[in-house]
């Protein structure tokens, strides 16, 4: 990192995202505080993941970026070129990404694939250094045996060890973000406990920020320090992630939560479910995408998309939520849900 | 991911579209010519001395050869000899490569290995050296040549569809079917064969390019269609005396139209394939 | 990995490839000794005396039991006794070895050809979209269908006779030039190493157009093949984050996705290099190229089986041999395969 540690390492501004005729991040906002764990959930096709690959400038064929900027250690980026920005990923900027039993390469070996990421951005490293800081990386996200498996294939490793193995890729160059993208769905309960507990550690050992973008509200409880809600390509409530288990502020973030059978939550209260279907992203109404799927919605809401409005928990951190009737679902809200996630 | 395929996939089916419609119809214009060289036959081997090696003009499209035959209507003929066979030799091929894979699909675990060995027995030669060595046995003649190209296509036909059969088995419909009680070879009819139906459409199309095409080789070599017969391979080697003396279009007019015909056979086969695998 | 289950495989491969040997065989035997009828008058040719049939019949072992035969058929094989062609008056071994350097130098070069510029077309065609991955894409289908002894036809025609830039068909080298003395047989070669650089040129001027209407063919059923595979892997995950650590486009393409994707196109390659050597059958008659298969076409006009039974078991024979080399490739390029009783990834 620079010597002067800029007050947000990484930050999104109004990031617009269009697939062909079809905008999929529709204005997202983002901002990151060093060594900060922010959680992106939503439902699946809530333009998660296309936030993840456009941040990195590898929306592929048919995707760009139409209006916004992202900002790592505060330079611009989206600017620049693809060559420009190959300096920057996997430096500054890395990914873990969602399916670890397809994420490494199956020809390549364990070693040459870490060796890969750190002779990028390393010219002139020896062989032997390298080999030698690959050991270190494997064994700090607790590869037993490092030296063996460095001449091992993807194959050859269970789901959560080659999950180990992309984290170690991710972190081999110290970078300032880490974008972890449903990095536990594809593994099973306990391996998922492990493989974020050594997330954890390495990211507080070396005062990583992570963009954790997960649909899954269990991990962000228990690692994230904030959590973005994303509806429809918007990021429709942001807070921090104790304020937000225990009040909502937007209905939708109110209803994801009732759905969901949190720890501390009694057997007998019956799981609520969100009514309708994720909107298709070809026809959105003009207002709220949230609007003919909420509880609470009026004719307004049909109008326009909100301003987000600030809502303050009392002594807590600021916080919006993208409702007209923010204050009031903040207000009412009965505090059944996720009591036992303030601490 | 999902939306962001849509709009090129359209473009690309687009261009699907015009491709099977362009080949179709190319395909079918061979078949009308087929149809008129059969009103040509008599034509097509008329020898005239007076006007041999004659240029293509509105007399003669085509030109004439160093006998003085019309080479139009000897590549309309062609035609018609070059398709009959092909669709005959995939026929077989592809009844007999059906029976094989249904005969290891739903039979006993022997059979199947037994089968398949043969198969690769085969398919160990190069198709067109096999077909060669067939046709040379039974004595070269145009019968020969298409008997040849059986037995090479029989073991393709046989792999392809055998795989698609093991598929099937695994499919909940089969499987309820045999729960129920049904009979091996009910279900290898109604069920089994409806099931790779598709992948037995893309294969013949996909080999009939491949029978024409080595019909004109084996014909070419000399063990296919003999001299008189108007058939494209053995009209190249006609034309090839006489190509570099200046006459190019005896051996170059058949060639085109076999190119021609192969090249369409072959667009549609792909376009086939291609629309199948987006429904899958 | 153990160098256990690496012994394993090999093994396993050996046998595979000698029971399709053994069914090969008994196949070229069945059809071209088994099938004709009488094999004697077929051998000895149409001109042969009773007196010389009923000897031949005796010395072929023909009264004896078709397992008999079959025996004494591969161990003539083995021998290397592959019998007598009466059309060109010399034993077929004797022919095919004169014969084989001329067909082997055109294969090779159609080879290189082929396999060069199906790797160079599809990768740039799956590398960025534009005219070129369009125009490759078009010309690979129609290239399919291209008769390759048509092909040389119209070469000849356009390069030789209307442009007159290249040699029309008269064989592997101009006739008032000596052929360079013989180490390798290929006259390329030799004559680099004879130091002649005239007789070379004129051997590549020679070579480049039944080379190019040989290539025709497999170049594009391997373009076809690559092209497909490659943009089939370039949507994997892991291209995805072997760009997330920095790794540059291009060098991702050709290190990770070309990696991946040329397995099938190997395993291609192999059986693309047996059927070259057939299909210069049908090149070499339009270029008067001197190789087997001149001779070939020659023995099957005048019915001489010995030449044909020759070159049908040996082609099958390097056939699975090369098939049997490239499952040993495979194995080096895909580490999954190693494994015994893995199967590559769905």
């Amino acid at each position: 990192m620079t010597g002067t540690t800029p007050e947000r390492v990484f930050a999104v501004d109004g990031l617009r995202v269009s697939y062909g005729d079809t905008e999929i991040l529709r204005g997202v906002d983002l901002m990151l505080a060093p060594g900060e764990k922010v959680g992106v959930v939503g439902e699946s096709g809530s333009g998660k993941s296309t936030l993840a690959l456009a941040v990195l400038g590898l929306l592929g064929a048919g995707g760009r970026i139409t209006s916004g900027r992202v900002s790592v250690l505060g330079r611009d980026v989206t600017g620049l070129s693809d060559r420009e920005l190959d300096r920057v990923r996997g430096r500054d900027l890395s990914l873990v990404f969602q399916d670890p039993l397809t994420s490494l390469d199956p020809v390549k070996t364990i070693g040459s694939q870490i060796g890969e990421a750190l002779r990028r951005h390393n010219r002139g490293m020896s062989k032997r250094d390298v080999a030698k800081r690959s050991v270190e990386l494997l064994s700090s996200v607790g590869v037993s045996a490092p030296e063996r498996r460095l001449a091992q294939y993807p194959h050859e490793f269970s789901g959560g060890m080659r999950q180990r193995v992309l984290i170690a890729i991710a972190i081999a160059n110290d970078p300032a973000v880490l974008i972890a993208d449903e990095p536990t769905t594809a593994l099973d309960v306990t391996t998922q406990a492990q493989v974020m507990e050594v997330l954890e550690d390495l990211v507080a050992s070396r005062g990583i920020s992570v963009v954790l973008i997960t649909h899954d509200l269990g991990v962000v409880a228990e690692f994230c320090d904030r959590v973005c809600v994303m509806y429809a390509g918007r990021i429709v409530e942001s807070a921090g992630a104790a304020e937000l288990f225990d009040r909502p502020a937007h209905p939708y973030s109110r209803a994801l939560l009732a759905s969901l059978a949190l720890p501390g939550r009694s057997r007998s209260e019956p799981l609520e479910w969100i009514p309708g279907a994720p909107p298709a992203m070809t026809s959105l109404p003009p207002g709220c995408a949230f609007a003919p799927r909420c509880a609470m919605a009026e004719p307004r809401c049909a109008e326009a998309i909100p301003e987000p409005e600030a809502v303050f928990a009392a002594g807590g951190s600021p916080r919006w939520a993208e409702c007209l009737r923010a204050g009031e679902v903040y207000d009412t809200h009965n505090g059944r849900v996720g009591a036992d996630h303030g601490a | 991911m999902a939306i962001a395929s849509t709009t090129s996939a359209r473009r690309r089916r687009r261009s699907r579209d015009w491709q099977l419609v362009t080949s179709a119809a190319v395909i079918a214009g061979f078949v009308v010519l087929a149809v008129g060289g059969l009103f040509l036959q008599e034509t097509a081997n008329r020898v005239d001395v007076s006007s041999t090696l004659l240029a293509p003009g509105p007399e003669h499209w085509f030109g004439t050869d160093n006998q003085g035959r019309d080479v139009f209507a000897r590549v309309a003929v062609g035609a018609g000899i070059s398709m009959i066979s092909a669709s005959t030799a995939v026929g077989i091929g592809a009844a007999v490569g059906l029976l094989i894979a249904l005969a290891c699909g739903l039979g006993p675990r022997w059979l199947d290995a037994l089968l398949m060995r043969l198969c690769d027995g085969v398919l160990a030669f190069p198709q067109l050296l096999l077909a060669l060595a067939v046709s040379m046995a039974l004595g070269a003649s145009l019968v020969s040549a298409t008997i040849g190209i059986v037995i090479t296509v029989i073991p393709i036909f046989a792999r392809t569809l055998r795989a698609e059969a093991l598929r099937s088995r695994s499919e909940p419909f089969i499987e309820a079917a045999r729960t129920i009680g049904l009979t091996t070879p009910h279900i290898a009819v109604r069920h089994v064969v409806p099931y790779v139906s598709t992948t037995l459409t893309i294969q013949v199309a996909a080999n009939f390019g491949s029978a024409v095409l080595t019909l004109a080789a084996l014909s070419f070599i000399g063990v296919g269609a003999q001299p008189p017969t108007a058939e494209w391979g053995a009209m190249i080697t006609d034309g090839l005396q006489n190509a570099l003396t200046g006459q190019w279009w005896i051996g170059v007019m058949p060639g085109a139209a076999l190119l021609a015909l192969v090249a369409a056979l072959n667009v549609l086969a792909d376009s086939l394939s291609q629309r199948t695998t987006g429904k899958r | 990995m153990s160098a256990v289950p690496t012994l394993r495989y090999l093994l396993g491969r050996a046998f595979g490839a000698l029971v399709t040997l053994v069914l090969a065989s008994a196949l070229s035997f069945a059809i071209l000794r088994v099938v004709p009828g009488d094999p004697a008058r077929l051998i000895a040719g149409p001109l042969a005396t009773p007196e010389a049939l009923a000897a031949l019949r005796d010395e072929l072992g023909l009264n004896d039991g078709i397992a008999a035969q079959y025996v004494s058929y591969i161990g003539g094989f083995l021998s290397g006794d592959w019998g007598y062609s009466f059309a060109s008056g010399a034993d077929v071994s004797s022919v095919l070895a004169q014969r084989l350097p001329a067909t082997l130098e055109l294969a090779l070069v159609a080879f290189v050809i082929a396999v060069v510029g199906a790797v160079v077309c599809a990768l740039l065609a799956t590398y960025r979209r534009g005219w070129f991955g369009t125009a490759s894409k078009s010309l690979s289908l129609l290239g399919l269908g291209f008769p390759p002894f048509w092909l040389g036809l119209v070469l000849l025609l356009v390069f030789s006779s209307w442009l007159g830039v290249s040699p029309g068909p008269s064989g592997r080298l101009s006739s008032y030039l000596t052929a360079p003395p013989q180490i390798t047989g290929f006259y390329t070669v030799d004559s680099l190493l004879a130091g002649d650089v005239v007789a070379f040129s004129d051997a590549v001027a020679h070579l480049a157009l039944p080379a190019l209407a040989l290539a025709m063919l497999p170049w594009a059923f391997l373009t076809r093949l690559l092209t497909a595979n490659l943009a089939e892997t370039a949507t994997s995950p892991y291209v995805v984050v072997v760009r997330s650590k920095g790794v540059g486009r291009w060098s991702t393409h050709v290190r990770h996705v070309l990696h991946n994707a040329a397995l099938p196109t190997i395993t291609s390659s192999g059986l693309v290099f047996a059927t070259l050597i057939t299909g210069s059958v049908l090149i070499e008659q339009v270029f008067d190229w001197p190789g087997v298969g001149e001779v070939l076409v020659g023995g099957i006009q005048r019915q001489d089986f010995a030449i044909v039974q020759a070159f049908v078991l040996l082609s099958a024979v390097v056939f699975i041999g090369i098939n049997f080399v490239v499952d040993i490739v495979n194995g080096f390029v895909d580490p999954r395969l190693r494994v015994v009783g893995a199967r590559s990834q769905p």
